[in-house]
């Protein structure tokens, strides 16, 4: 069964911002998740979304499950996002699993 | 004319009024997907101190040239562990890839859109203290001088989560003051 969530309607916000927001949609995908949902997520009406709600809301998901599986059961409703938006979320989505220390990235 | 000190911030706090110059690794924990990971909360209170009125933030030309090259070398590494490279090299095995081109434009695209909606620009350093930045370092690394000679021109905190500053900081008390929420020594 497919279930939309609508990401402005759970934060109340059309600021995507904090991770606070960031953990509380990462909550509702998860119970949809549980329920054996596939999940739409619209981010319609929203004027900003930060990296760190994207890390927090999308990026967590991925230690459900293997980003194989959950690209199939998580679907991002893009009609209404920019350009930019669209990468943003899409490089969240990739680097999901990528976690490198600060000490390691300072060595460059 | 600003406070003077260093000051710890504390997460999911907002900041007071004043005029804010975000360091390079501000932006990295804001905006940068590899490092938002490390965030240590700066994200939280930048956005929700950004719509305070009395909270401004500036950001300048050293500091946006500085977080586009943190941003590519990031991905690098990031790019590196996707694909398993061993004894990797940023520009051997980075820079002619469509990842790094992608990249490119995105980190334009972060300055334009978040950076730049963000913050506003500091008004460039006049001849004198360009002249104070080669005839009195301070900091042993010359971009670190330009941005505290850019607070002090124009009269700016800095936020900052590198303990490089604290340490100048201690030597000149006179230096702008410094927001963190790192640790202080």
């Amino acid at each position: 069964m497919n279930k939309k969530i609508i990401v402005k309607d759970i934060i109340e916000s059309p600021l995507a911002v904090n991770t606070k927001q960031g953990k509380e949609v990462f909550e509702v995908i998860e119970k949809e998740l549980g329920k054996q949902n596939v999940v739409d997520v619209d981010f319609s009406g929203l004027t900003t979304i930060t990296t760190a709600f994207l890390n927090l809301s999308i990026g967590k998901l991925y230690s459900l499950d293997e980003p194989r599986e959950l690209n199939k059961r998580v679907k991002i409703l893009s009609d209404s996002l920019t350009v930019f938006q669209k990468q943003k979320i899409q490089r969240v989505m990739e680097n999901a699993k990528i976690k490198i220390s600060d000490e390691e990235l300072n060595e460059g | 004319m600003n406070q003077l000190g260093t000051f710890k911030l504390h997460k999911n706090s907002k900041l007071k009024n004043g005029n804010y110059l975000l360091d390079t690794n501000i932006f990295l924990y804001l905006l940068d997907d590899i490092q938002q990971k490390n965030d240590p909360g700066y994200s939280d209170i930048i956005y929700e101190s950004n719509n305070l009125e009395g909270v401004n933030f500036f950001v300048d030309i050293y500091i946006i040239s500085e977080f586009i090259n943190r941003n590519l070398r990031n991905s690098g590494y990031a790019y590196a562990k996707k694909n398993n490279i061993s004894k990797y090299n940023y520009k051997r095995d980075y820079r002619s890839t469509v990842d790094f081109e992608e990249t490119y434009e995105y980190s334009l695209d972060l300055v334009k859109n978040d950076i730049l909606t963000l913050c506003n620009m500091s008004k460039s350093l006049d001849r004198d203290y360009l002249m104070g930045a080669i005839d009195n370092p301070q900091a042993k690394d010359f971009n670190d001088q330009l941005i505290i000679n850019d607070a002090v021109q124009n009269d700016l905190n800095i936020i900052t989560h590198d303990r490089d500053y604290f340490k100048l900081k201690s030597i000149n008390p006179d230096l702008p003051a410094m927001y963190t929420l790192g640790k202080l020594k």
